[in-house]
């Protein structure tokens, strides 16, 4: 195999002719033609690229993410925080020195520790903690061993499975606000609402769900059955993909050994979808503890209203978070902050706690 | 509790033959009928949500009153009129649909560019400090999204970015979890294929463009889909910076409300229509339907990729 | 292409230190010959081909392309093709696609680069100097040096400058008078039919032309491992280089494979180095074998020749299937004892052995303080138990002993030796079967062999035993079918070795 690429196969007979490889070989032009990529003077070492690559995403995440995070960390210990309007910034440190300088209204600024005391003793963020922690214990659980349940139906089932499951999956891809807002209208107060006929076949005569005067408790039903309704189709989902991963061994083995239905439930089902079992209740969990937008679209009334006269009858904690989240009254930067701080730290500890306990049960 | 088929498993008789027929069929009347039941409770408001977009205010209020609701339509009932009032006024869909739908694209197409390179910087390239860098943005997958809204709402405003369509795409464009997801993808590329593309004369970035993209394609459109359906959904950010009008185009002398689907959808609720219900439902129609077909038509990219997260946990 | 690598050596840190892959390798390769990289694994050879290829840095060392160090030069300007051990196809690309990739990076130089780097590092040359010259004028040194090499200079580039400009006179001629060869010289790349056409060559110089559509997951591996050859040839490379290329088929596609190998070496002539451990691969097809062991060189010679001469104990072991029989052995006296008793006599015996052995010793780490020493020292003085140096103290207490090894000069003359006889290198002795017990009796030239396990199989009778009365590893023998009927039933036999070695107790050959 030669080396040359070019054909120059052209016998010419004419004597004439002139031999033009010689001649331009002569003047120094090679006429044989190499098959390598071009020769680069300069190559980028590869931390540079690197870098290079990451800056984008990097610059992005710092701004928007880490320097926020580090920055209500600071704000939650500054005592009677607020922003001054021309400090031009959003950093902490600038708008306290700022604050120094022109106190407002004779209260000054200090670091401490009293915006988690505020907000610790602040009766409406025991309310949001409790009813927080009222959604996380009833609705959580309920949802999950529905969907488990569910999911082990669905997976026995050959023909129609894709439909129900598909059927089952429409609530994930539903604006949460779109759909509160229909359950607002079905749940509505007059005679003629869905439940309050549904319920009349029932002979229970009809009751306010969501309006300024109804019961604590119904309303309490409503958002637990909305947060059911959207939250089963996450959960089928993982729990099927789960299911379907399960080595049919398994079964095969336990039915030579005999063993019955549920047994094989709790002793091989379970077990082996552990890891999605973990991975479902600490999201959901988590999730949970975060729930505000469907509440406040159950309600209706706005960003800010959680239904009953006072607007905060259903208040959760990223609800008390957002009711300061743009206000500049007094120390209510440092309120949202402090809640944030504690909301991370509930967070922490339920996951913490999830995975100790998960340590013994779950089967990689 | 997988399918088996009748004739796999063997009986001592025929009686017991008849009795597991028998017991089969049962069961499986009972699941589908759970099943259904289970499929009509989650249809229902859908179901709801359209009958009630057809139904004139009058007749709904009539309905209402008197304690019977009407399930279906009839010809006292059906009426247009709703989507007539859903694209007037100064809450108009047309204006939320065009505002939601350029956010989407644009952040989505940034999402995965931004996603793109920072997965192949993880996943191929050498540097130092790699692995710290990747464990800390690890960590802050962890922290919710409230902690970072105070600060970047005053951020946001000192940029002049308040009600802008910059503030909707830029604030939340990055995802810490899309980038890991990728880079689990990349890293399951085989490393003598990047020594052979490197024999063959390509460097990092061709490689990256010409081999690694195709080959994972499947996770960029994953990606791309969640992207879509995230910014479609969004509500807590674009209520805050987003809904007024935007000072650019006021500049220019145009009106332009910045409000999205679902912050949108809420004003319009908390205003012109507080007592008019059917209008409301077709806003949630209105609100709900694209994202509908838009499932439809990806249904299957959108399943898998949020299960096959779900396997790496 | 001849390949030449020189005193190549590269070091990786790991966890444990400093490993050192390839230590000092010089070797030649001639131009158009099949080479094999033979050794176990973890012994430097894939480094070294890596090497080769530019993938890896040496730390030291030259490598050579026929008269051109390469290196520094990145692996896709060396005109290499490297096949890897599973083949690395780009799966989303059609098996056409993955022999075209190479070659859509392909850029040709001007036909008038050469000229005009000439001018422009003449140029730049030029302006050094007259700075240079500057800078000393205002020192008021002596220029007179720098003067002279700037008229040389300057003249250097008015010729370029003069061949600058008749090329392009003769080019411009050629535009008009053979207006092909001038598309052809002034080209930049391959045009899409060009590419196609190499493909296609390639794809029937490996046999897969009716595959060129399908994707690399729809063959087997067999082809698969084709398309990878034909992309590593398809830049017509200077070497070809394989890693381990039939590690990944299974028995029977590997002898055909070989053969493919082997004919598409013989058929485009390029010089080709390969690497395995199946020494059995590399004898059946290279033209010269290179034995490495720990990143060391053991010997290089065509296959036959390193099977009938290895140079040292490693490359007899190595090569062979079943593996050579090693039997200690003494020298005493100029003559060679097997198993205590008399096997040789050979003048060779007589010369004496210098060398250095590797020896350990157990010291303190950090002195030189030998625990031996310690011991000994306590049992001269016993009255010293209670009355312990620091030192010693120290050494008790805290075992932070190492084993170092260091090197001891030996001059020998009686020494330990190996013995090594190859399995097919016995034949049956006159005496066929062992006639009693005699004390006399010596080795010279045959040994007995208790049968503990004798079967035929097909061509050979197998036999697995013992030296009569040693307890000696076992060693194999295999001798033709034929010769079955000496052997069934009997429980000692006597077999002669028809050729055997003997090694120092390092491993260097004497015989």
């Amino acid at each position: 195999m030669t080396n040359v690429v070019n054909n120059s196969g052209n016998m010419n007979p004419n004597p004439n002719a002139v031999d033009w490889d010689a001649r331009l070989e002569a003047l120094g032009i090679s006429v044989r033609k190499e098959l390598r990529p071009k020769v680069r003077d300069f190559i980028l070492p590869e931390w540079a690229k690197g870098w290079i690559a990451l800056i984008p995403a990097l610059i992005f995440l710092i701004l928007f993410m880490i320097y926020p995070i580090i920055n209500t960390f600071i704000m939650s210990f500054v005592n009677n925080f607020y922003w001054v309007g021309n400090s031009g910034s959003s950093f902490v440190i600038t708008n306290y020195f700022a604050a120094l300088q022109n106190s407002r209204g004779g209260v000054e600024v200090s670091w401490g520790i009293q915006n988690y005391i505020k907000v610790l003793a602040d009766p409406v963020f025991q309310r949001a903690l409790t009813n927080t922690g009222l959604i996380v214990i009833i609705s959580v659980p309920l949802t999950i061993v529905i969907g488990l349940l569910l999911a082990v139906c669905l997976h026995s089932i050959k023909p129609l499975q894709g439909f129900y499951q598909t059927i089952f999956f429409l609530p994930y891809v539903t604006n949460t606000i779109a759909l509160g807002m229909v359950f607002n209208a079905m749940f509505s107060s007059s005679a003629g609402s869905f439940i309050n006929v549904f319920l009349s076949m029932f002979g229970v005569s009809p009751q306010q769900w969501l309006t300024i005067y109804a019961n604590k408790w119904n309303m309490f039903v409503v958002i637990v059955i909305y947060s059911v309704w959207n939250g089963l189709a996450f959960k089928i989902l993982v729990f099927m993909s789960g299911l379907s991963a399960i080595d049919r061994q398994y079964y095969d083995a336990a039915r030579i050994d005999g063993s019955d239905k549920v047994t094989i439930f709790r002793k091989i089902t379970v077990p082996l979808l552990s890891p999605q079992i973990l991975y479902i209740t600490i999201t959901s969990f988590i999730g949970a503890c975060k729930s505000y937008s469907q509440i406040i679209s159950l309600f209706g009334k706005g960003a800010k209203d959680f239904g009953g006269s006072d607007k905060q009858v259903w208040i959760t904690v990223v609800g008390y978070i957002v009711k300061y989240i743009d206000s500049n009254a007094d120390s209510a930067a440092g309120r949202g902050a402090a809640g944030c701080v504690i909301l991370l730290g509930i967070v922490l500890l339920i996951t913490l706690a999830q995975f100790a306990v998960s340590k013994n049960r779950v089967y990689y | 509790m997988a399918q088996e088929a009748v004739h796999e498993i063997y009986f001592a008789s025929e009686k017991q033959l008849r009795i597991y027929k028998a017991r089969r069929i049962i069961t499986q009347t009972l699941l589908y009928a759970f099943l259904t039941l289970v499929g009509l409770f989650i249809l229902f408001p859908f179901w709801y949500m359209i009958i009630t977009s057809f139904k004139s205010t009058t007749a709904f209020e009539r309905e209402e009153l008197s304690g019977k609701l009407v399930f279906y339509l009839n010809s006292t009932n059906f009426s247009f009129e709703q989507f007539g009032k859903v694209f007037q006024g100064s809450f108009n869909f047309g204006i939320f649909y065009l505002n939601t739908i350029i956010v989407a694209v644009v952040s989505t197409a940034f999402t995965v560019v931004t996603s793109v390179l920072a997965a192949f910087a993880f996943a191929r390239v050498e540097f130092k400090g790699k692995d710290l860098l990747f464990t800390i943005l690890l960590g802050t997958m962890m922290i919710p999204g409230e902690m970072m809204m105070m600060t970047n709402y005053q951020t946001t405003v000192q940029f002049g970015w308040a009600n802008t369509f910059a503030a909707l795409i830029f604030v939340h464009g990055v995802s810490v979890f899309y980038i890991f997801y990728l880079r689990q993808t990349f890293q399951q590329i085989p490393n003598e294929l990047f020594l052979a593309a490197k024999v063959d004369g390509y460097g990092h970035f061709a490689y990256l463009w010409k081999c690694m993209i195709p080959i994972a394609m499947p996770t960029i459109v994953t990606i791309l889909i969640l992207s879509l359906m995230g910014a479609w959904n969004a509500y807590i950010w674009p209520t805050l910076i987003a809904s007024g009008k935007n000072p650019v185009l006021q500049g220019m002398g145009i009106d332009h409300s910045m409000l999205l689907v679902s912050n949108g959808l809420m004003s319009q609720f908390t205003s012109e229509f507080t007592n008019d219900t059917p209008a409301r439902i077709t806003g949630s129609l209105f609100a709900t339907v694209p994202l509908f077909v838009f499932f439809l038509i990806f249904r299957k990219y959108i399943m898998r990729g949020i299960s096959r997260s779900g396997i790496k946990g | 292409m001849e390949v030449r690598i020189e005193h190549l050596t590269k070091t990786f840190i790991g966890k444990k230190g400093k490993v050192t892959a390839v230590n000092d390798m010089s070797f030649v390769v001639p131009d158009g010959k099949l080479v094999g990289l033979l050794g176990p694994s973890g012994c430097g050879k894939s480094t070294t081909l890596y090497m080769i290829a530019g993938l890896h840095k040496p730390n030291d060392g030259k490598i050579w392309f026929g008269d051109e160090d390469v290196t520094s030069i990145p692996p896709e300007n060396r005109g290499i093709g490297l096949v890897f051990q599973n083949y690395a196809l780009y799966p989303h690309f059609s098996v056409k696609q993955n022999i075209t990739f190479p070659l859509d990076n392909v850029r040709f130089p001007g036909p008038l680069d050469a000229h005009q780097t000439r001018i422009a590092e003449a140029k730049s040359k030029i302006r050094k100097i007259e700075k240079n010259i500057a800078r000393g004028r205002k020192k008021q040194l002596d220029v007179k040096e720098e003067e002279k090499t700037l008229a040389d200079m300057q003249e250097e580039l008015a010729e370029a400058e003069k061949a600058y400009a008749a090329a392009k006179v003769a080019l411009n001629e050629l535009k008009v008078k053979n207006p092909e060869k001038y598309q052809e010289l002034t080209k930049k790349s391959l045009s899409k039919a060009e590419k196609d056409a190499i493909a296609l060559k390639m794809a029937k110089l490996v046999d897969i032309e009716g595959y060129l559509e399908r994707k690399p997951k729809e063959l087997s591996g067999g082809q698969q491992q084709r398309v990878a050859i034909a992309r590593a040839l398809a830049k017509t490379p200077r070497v070809l280089l394989l890693d381990e290329p039939l590690s990944n088929l299974d028995a029977r596609l590997r002898l055909q494979t070989r053969e493919e190998i082997r004919r598409i070496q013989k058929d485009t002539g390029i010089t080709t180095i390969f690497v395995t451990h199946d020494q059995e691969e590399a004898m059946s097809i290279s033209d010269i074998i290179v034995v490495m062991n720990n990143g060391i060189i053991q010997q290089i010679d065509a296959p036959q020749a390193v099977y009938d001469e290895p140079v040292n104990m490693f490359v007899a072991k190595f090569l062979g299937s079943p593996a050579i029989n090693i039997f200690d052995g003494e020298i005493k006296d100029g003559q060679l004892f097997l198993d205590g008793e008399l096997f040789d006599i050979n003048p060779n015996y007589e010369k004496v052995y210098e060398g250095t052995i590797t020896r350990e010793k157990t010291v303190v780490k950090n002195t030189n303080f030998t625990l031996e020493e310690y011991y000994h020292d306590l049992d001269l003085h016993p009255e010293r138990k209670n009355n312990i140096t620091a030192e010693e103290l120290y050494a008790l207490e805290n075992p932070e002993l190492v084993t170092i090894q260091y090197e001891e000069k030996v001059v020998k003359h009686d020494r330990k030796v190996f013995i090594g006889v190859r399995p097919e290198a016995f034949t049956l002795d006159i005496n066929k079967e062992f006639k009693g017990a005699n004390s006399k009796h010596t080795h010279l030239n045959n040994i007995p062999v208790v049968m503990n396990y004798v079967q035929r199989v097909g061509r050979d009778v197998s036999v697995i035993g013992k030296i009569r009365d040693q307890e000696q590893t076992s060693l194999k023998i295999i001798i033709p079918s034929e010769n079955w009927v000496d052997v069934e039933g009997k429980k000692i036999v006597n077999f002669k070795p028809k050729r055997f070695y003997v090694f120092e107790e390092t491993g260097e050959r004497i015989v």
